[in-house]
């Protein structure tokens, strides 16, 4: 017994009584957890279906502008005659070269202000 | 030989969460046959109406269905699953009128005269007197016999505010239920 407690109440609740275990409770909540299973796998399922059109509807576009991006990202920036020193100055002499850079340059920008 | 069934009602309640957690519906059927009757009391305790005790009852399992993959330590889920299903209580009290638990209890209401087989529906009757947190704290403390640091634990609720709850509730009780406290103390005088 806790603290507080009536006995006599106590004993009032006991003689009260409970409620008797029954199988059709369970499955109740089985049929509602069925239920929920269902309707869980079909969402996925639509996401999924989803996610494949709207896959199959960006491929497009998204395979145009790597080509394009492919195109412009070689070409140089300064055009240099000499075919050997142009080869070897292309990783920097090119518009891939100077997005590396702005990029090397903006992180350290960010790291000195941020960090 | 022991049979599958009978290994699995056998298994401990940490085994039966395992295994309902990587979507085994036999296992989680076996947890809810397990701990239904603490459950389906407490709510027809707490409600008074047997139809809504059912329905938050089924709503606490749906609900530990739904997060049991998130239960850290398997062998806690009774002590989980009382948390559930006083939330779910506690959540249902507060959507409902909140002018419900204005005033703790109605004066007018007379104590109950004894009948025969009606000391459940009589003391379900003066629980509703009660005002929601004052009965969940009631039906806790003589119903599951939780002690008031376990009801404090288990609510949320201060220790001080349980104590008072519990302490405001049985005096409540002891005066609506007078004629069954009479009843039992002459039976044991005798």
């Amino acid at each position: 017994m806790t603290q507080d407690q009536d006995p006599r109440l106590q004993a009032l609740f006991a003689r009260a009584g409970a409620i008797n275990k029954g199988e059709a409770f369970t499955d109740q909540v089985m049929q509602q957890v069925d239920r929920v299973r269902r309707k869980t796998s079909a969402g996925w399922l639509g996401i999924a279906l989803l996610f494949v059109v709207f896959a199959w509807w960006i491929s497009g576009p998204i395979i145009h502008a790597t080509g394009l991006l492919l195109g412009v990202l070689p070409a140089s920036l300064v055009e240099i005659d000499d075919r050997f020193v142009a080869d070897l100055l292309a990783p920097v002499n090119s518009v891939a070269g100077l997005v590396a850079l702005l990029f090397l340059l903006l992180r350290f920008v960010y790291r000195k202000l941020f960090r | 030989m022991v049979s599958k069934p009978d290994q699995i009602s056998a298994a401990p309640d940490a085994l039966l969460v395992g295994l309902a957690r990587t979507g085994d519906r036999s296992a989680f059927a076996h947890l809810v046959r397990r701990h239904q009757l603490w459950i389906r009391n407490l709510m027809r305790r707490c409600c008074g109406d047997n139809t809504l005790a059912e329905d938050l009852a089924q709503q606490v399992f749906m609900k530990s269905w739904q997060q049991i993959a998130h239960l850290q330590r398997p062998s806690r889920f009774q002590g989980w699953l009382k948390r559930i299903a006083i939330n779910t209580w506690l959540e249902h009290a507060r959507k409902r009128d909140p002018l419900h638990n204005a005033s703790d209890h109605d004066e007018t209401e007379k104590p109950r005269e004894p009948a025969d087989g009606g000391i459940a529906l009589d003391l379900d009757q003066a629980l509703r007197q009660l005002s929601d947190p004052v009965r969940l704290c009631v039906v806790l403390s003589y119903h599951d016999g939780m002690t008031h640091v376990e009801i404090a634990a288990v609510t949320g609720l201060p220790l001080g505010t349980v104590k008072s709850h519990v302490r405001r509730g049985t005096a409540r009780l002891q005066e609506l239920l007078s004629a069954y406290i009479e009843d039992a103390s002459e039976v044991n005088g005798s």
